[in-house]
């Protein structure tokens, strides 16, 4: 299905947010989630299922002043 | 050094016993950050979000800062009060606790900060329950709005981000810490622990300091060594040193010398 992934429009194989985590090959410790304006926390991954169009944030923590 | 006596900086009913907060941005090492908190001893740290580098897969800031050191996520990168409302949010949500610094900037040549974005925001987050913590531009009567709207304090630039020029908006600060109700934060421009220093014994409640520490050749000693003037200014603040004068004052008494 074809998702808009930070911006950009990417065609994914995942279902759920825990197997994208695992097919976009991050660390799931480090990454923040936003699916289409509402943050899914980690323990909400494996349920949270994905839909064509779906607009998804993966945002961490970089240093910053 | 130690303190002589209890003297904590309060930021939202948190205690801390540093009045150095510091931040993560621009290591040459991301390595140097926990060395730089140990020899510091500041017990806060910023950090920014920003969305993943999918060809990126290290590790995140957050391991490489101390579980016993504050988090102080910043809202870079927002130009309205709404993406700050939104950056917040989500780092609350994170787990970074409750602090937020506000920082809301459209100006790219010199990231001053948007004052009545980042007041909006203020609002919006002090009601929700975050500690808030705003970056704004020193103006007297912005920083009484931000206090009627909740914030835990109120951090002026000294000069803009990453210039080390010190404490160009000096008599502003100044202006600042007399009539402010909350703590005074100068954060950004300070470039010399002196800088640091000179901002305490005006009466800044505490100081935050990146780029200089983060940018020196010995992040670790840098960070001491602000530690050491930040320490050095609140004790002379609270001193209260002697005022300037205009003519001479000699140290001892100009009759009694030996003579003939």
């Amino acid at each position: 299905m074809t998702i808009i992934l930070n911006g950009k429009e990417t065609e994914v194989q995942s279902q759920t947010l825990e197997s994208l985590v695992k097919e976009l090959g991050h660390q799931p410790d480090s990454l923040v989630i936003e699916k289409n304006r509402t943050i899914v926390k980690r323990e909400n991954w494996a349920e949270a299922s994905l839909h064509d169009g779906d607009r998804l944030e993966l945002l961490n923590f970089v240093g910053g002043g | 050094m130690q303190e002589s006596h209890h003297d904590p900086l309060i930021l939202g009913g948190v205690e801390l016993n540093s009045r150095l907060l510091t931040g993560t941005g621009k290591f040459s090492s991301r390595d140097q950050i926990a060395p730089m908190l140990e020899s510091s001893g500041s017990e806060m740290i910023t950090v920014a979000l920003r969305r993943v580098d999918p060809h990126d897969h290290q590790k995140n800031i957050l391991e490489f800062i101390p579980k016993t050191v504050h988090l102080l996520p910043n809202t870079s990168g927002a130009r309205t009060a709404d993406e700050a409302v939104r950056v917040a949010r989500i780092a609350r949500e994170a787990g970074c606790g409750d602090f937020i610094k506000i920082e809301v900037i459209t100006d790219m040549t010199y990231l001053l900060p948007h004052n009545y974005e980042t007041l909006k925001a203020t609002e919006i987050l002090a009601k929700e329950g975050f500690i808030v913590l705003p970056y704004m531009m020193p103006d007297v009567t912005m920083s009484k709005q931000l206090y009627d709207a909740g914030a835990a304090a109120v951090m002026p630039l000294g000069a803009p981000i990453g210039t080390n020029r010190g404490l160009e908006m000096k008599p502003m600060i100044q202006m600042m810490i007399e009539l402010s109700k909350i703590p005074v934060v100068v954060d950004a421009g300070i470039g010399r622990p002196s800088q640091a220093a000179e901002a305490m014994e005006m009466g800044a409640d505490a100081v935050l300091v990146n780029t200089a520490i983060a940018t020196s050749h010995d992040p670790s000693l840098a960070g001491k060594a602000f530690a050491l003037a930040v320490q050095a200014g609140r004790a002379a603040y609270l001193a209260e040193m002697a005022a300037e004068k205009a003519y001479a004052d000699a140290s001892s008494p100009l009759t009694g010398f030996l003579g003939e």
